[in-house]
């Protein structure tokens, strides 16, 4: 329309429908894929959203159209706000002290000193684990009777009586974030770690001759130069930590006293606890909408690139 | 076009291979086996009885293939009625008595006088116990074992803090849990479970019957906005408070730690014994155990306590009732009806045996007959007789374990208790 040539199809006669059979076949060779994403993932998704207009519960498993009667329950109850705001909080923190860990451990293995290959190696092996395993080991760790936190501290004399770690509401959401840390620091140190090696060391000698403290080299050098890992690592991580269930699960069951409760425990004990399956779907459908938001900033960065 | 159409071919060989493939394995997988589900033959003081059971049945039954699936206890319910919802096979089940409602009312379970016959189950079982199994007529449900939760004391440890009588009414329990905690620190007095609803709800029932609170009646009604209930619940918290409760553990620790001789007192089933001598140094785990009464607000009343049973169940996946000489008939009899299994698991677990003759057997021992003593002043769960019994069990649990963890006061919950219990019971008054 704008008389620009398109070369993506030529005029020569014939050639226009080789083309169209290519793009066919290329078609038909993501169907697999597209198959497995409708039945695996729309489709659940969809009856989801439908589910939370409707009223289904143990004892009354066929569904009754309640229309927004589940989500007026929802904004209506103080305790799913609490939920919500427990979800920020644990996002927030996990991620922030995932990230900074993550990055104060890739700048300290990017030093290339003896042995940091082994240790980069090492530090991958929380990633490995199954996430349910490590849950329990922390939960082990932290045990107020028989954890071997308590047993050092005591031994040290730094305790006079056990603590009970994950009793108390701001212990246990401590501890969730501290395991959740623990398992994804290794790939966050990843990627900063790859983006730290592509620096320039030229600027940092440059910055150095110039009088440059090294929180300066940090903050002028190298945090401008890691910040499109930053954001995309960050937006992943948010989005990782919103979805979580299996650590929290397995540590606290979103106890003592739902001070761990996030929205995933909150599907989990309202569908499969309460068997409030449409109030569990409309749980789902607001953590779907809180999720969405990490992820549009994501998708719009990547694409900007 | 050539290559195209191989694609799609190959597309739709390959949906046809797996639509296959999973049809014979779900008919191979009707034709020849049983499924059993569970939690007893997963914990530690019965799983090897339960593996002699079943090695037992699949010796009998060489040409049948027995799948036993072990599920935690908190797991079971949800699997049981996720299973049920999804069609997927299950033959004979482990439920205890609280579940049985919301299956009865999703007439998911067949009636077993249909299926071993009505003279054959009287004759077999204590009638007692049968009736635990019945509702509305039918005999849901055949009792795996039944008794009561009581008050468990540690003979070692109330020794050591010159405890010699045992306490009758809740002042003298308080002055015994404080002459514990004074008498050695490492000791948890009273070992309450303060982490997990389920057993918080459990536990709690005992203690707020025991200062006269109720939760609900038998329409629905809601009952537990008294200054009975906040009395009761300000009691746990106080002893919470006071460190004559430690926070963080769950009945299983709990026992773990009994076995150890580090808790005095704490609330338990028939099924302690086995826990003990799995888990207990030494060879005289049983000496240990004192099976008490719960103690009451004034003296001579009548000591509560927690009617607890285990049944098994045949789920109903639709048609005629199966056959008494069935595959699944002959899984429900082997674990639940035959002798041999019912006197093994009570000789080693102690866990209360249900027929007739095993029956007179244990009464004869102390720690039976304490058991069964027990249950005479028991009551049923409040909320067992509601179909959305879990949800209520789970307000019930929160609004305690909120007060006790001083997350939130006594009044404000037994407030919220109230009014979400209220919500629920809504539908179903």
């Amino acid at each position: 329309m704008s008389g620009a040539v398109d070369v993506r199809w030529p005029t020569q006669p014939g050639v226009g429908a080789i083309e169209r059979r290519r793009r066919r076949f290329g078609f038909l060779l993501t169907v697999p894929a597209l198959v497995c994403y409708l039945i695996l993932i729309l489709y659940p998704f969809l009856s989801s959203v439908v589910l939370s207009f409707f009223k289904s519960t143990l004892m009354a498993p066929d569904p009754v159209y309640a229309g927004f009667d589940n989500f007026n329950r929802l904004f209506g109850d103080e305790a799913f706000g609490k939920a919500w705001l427990r979800t920020l909080v644990f996002v927030v923190l996990a991620t922030s002290l995932t990230l900074a860990l993550g990055l104060i451990w890739a700048i300290v293995l990017n030093q290339g000193f003896r042995g940091a290959k082994l240790l980069r190696a090492v530090t991958l092996l929380p990633w490995v684990m199954p996430s349910a395993v490590t849950a329990m080991l922390w939960a082990w760790l932290l045990h107020g009777q028989y954890g071997v936190l308590n047993a050092y501290l005591g031994r040290l004399e730094l305790i006079d009586e056990p603590i009970v770690w994950l009793a108390s509401p701001i212990g246990a959401m401590a501890a969730i974030i501290l395991a959740k840390a623990w398992l994804s620091t290794a790939l966050v140190m990843t990627f900063f770690l790859a983006a730290l090696q592509t620096l320039p060391m030229e600027q940092v000698e440059a910055a150095r001759l110039d009088g440059a403290s090294n929180r300066r080299v940090f903050r002028y050098v190298v945090l401008p130069h890691l910040k499109k890992t930053l954001v995309v690592v960050m937006v992943l991580q948010a989005m990782g930590n919103l979805q979580q269930i299996d650590v929290i699960y397995a540590m606290t069951s979103g106890g003592p006293a739902s001070a761990t409760s996030v929205l995933s425990i909150e599907v989990y004990k309202t569908g499969f606890q309460q068997w409030n399956m449409g109030l569990a779907a409309a749980i789902g459908v607001v953590w779907f909408f809180t999720i969405s938001i990490p992820a549009v900033i994501y998708l719009r960065t990547i694409f900007r690139d | 076009m050539l290559g195209t159409q191989r694609v799609v071919v190959a597309i739709k060989r390959g949906i046809k291979a797996a639509l296959l493939g999973l049809s014979c394995s779900a008919v191979i997988s009707m034709a020849d086996d049983s499924v059993f589900i569970g939690w007893s033959q997963a914990e530690v003081g019965l799983k090897p009885t339960m593996e002699k059971i079943f090695a037992g049945f699949q010796a009998a039954n060489a040409n049948h293939k027995l799948e036993v699936v072990s599920l935690p206890f908190g797991q079971i319910e949800q699997n049981l009625v996720l299973r049920r919802r999804n069609n997927q096979r299950m033959d004979v089940a482990q439920l205890q008595e609280r579940w049985l409602p919301p299956f009865v009312k999703m007439n998911a379970l067949y009636d077993l006088n249909q299926v071993i016959g009505a003279d054959k189950l009287a004759a077999t079982f204590d009638p007692v116990m049968l009736k635990l199994g019945q509702v509305d007529g039918k005999q849901v449900a055949i009792p795996f074992t039944a008794g009561a939760i009581t008050l468990i004391g540690n003979r070692n440890v109330l020794k050591a803090a010159g405890i010699t009588n045992p306490p009758r009414t809740i002042a003298e329990f308080t002055e015994a849990l404080k002459k514990v905690k004074a008498s050695n620190k490492d000791v948890i007095p009273f070992g309450f479970s303060t982490k997990g609803t389920a057993l918080m709800q459990v536990e709690s029932t005992i203690i707020f019957w025991a200062h006269g609170a109720r939760f609900i009646d038998e329409k629905g009604k809601v009952l537990v906005d008294t200054p009975e209930a906040r009395a009761a619940l300000k009691y746990l918290a106080d002893l919470v408070k006071d460190g004559l409760i430690a926070k963080g553990n769950d009945r299983f620790d709990t026992r773990k730690l009994y076995a150890a001789d580090k808790v005095a007192f704490f609330l338990d089933p028939p099924v302690l014994r086995g826990f003990v001598r799995a888990q207990s140094p030494g060879p005289d785990a049983d000496a240990k155990v004192m099976i008490l009464p719960v103690p009451t607000l004034r003296a001579g009343d009548d000591p509560p306590g927690l009617l607890w049973a285990h049944f098994l169940v045949m789920f109903n996946h639709g048609g005629a009732s199966p056959k008494s000489d069935g595959q699944g008939a002959k899984l429900l009899a082997a674990i639940g009806m035959d002798v041999t299994a019912q006197t093994t698991l009570w000789r080693e677990t102690g866990q209360i045996p249900t027929l007739k003759t095993t029956l007179a057997d244990a009464r004869k021992d102390s720690y039976a007959s304490a058991f069964l003593d027990a249950a005479k002043t028991a009551r049923w769960d409040e909320t067992t007789r509601f179909a959305n019994g879990a949800e209520l069990r789970q307000i019930i649990g929160e609004e305690v374990e909120a007060a006790m963890l001083a997350t939130k006061s006594v009044d404000a919950a037994i407030s919220a208790m109230a009014k979400r219990l209220d919500t629920a019971l809504k539908d179903v008054r």
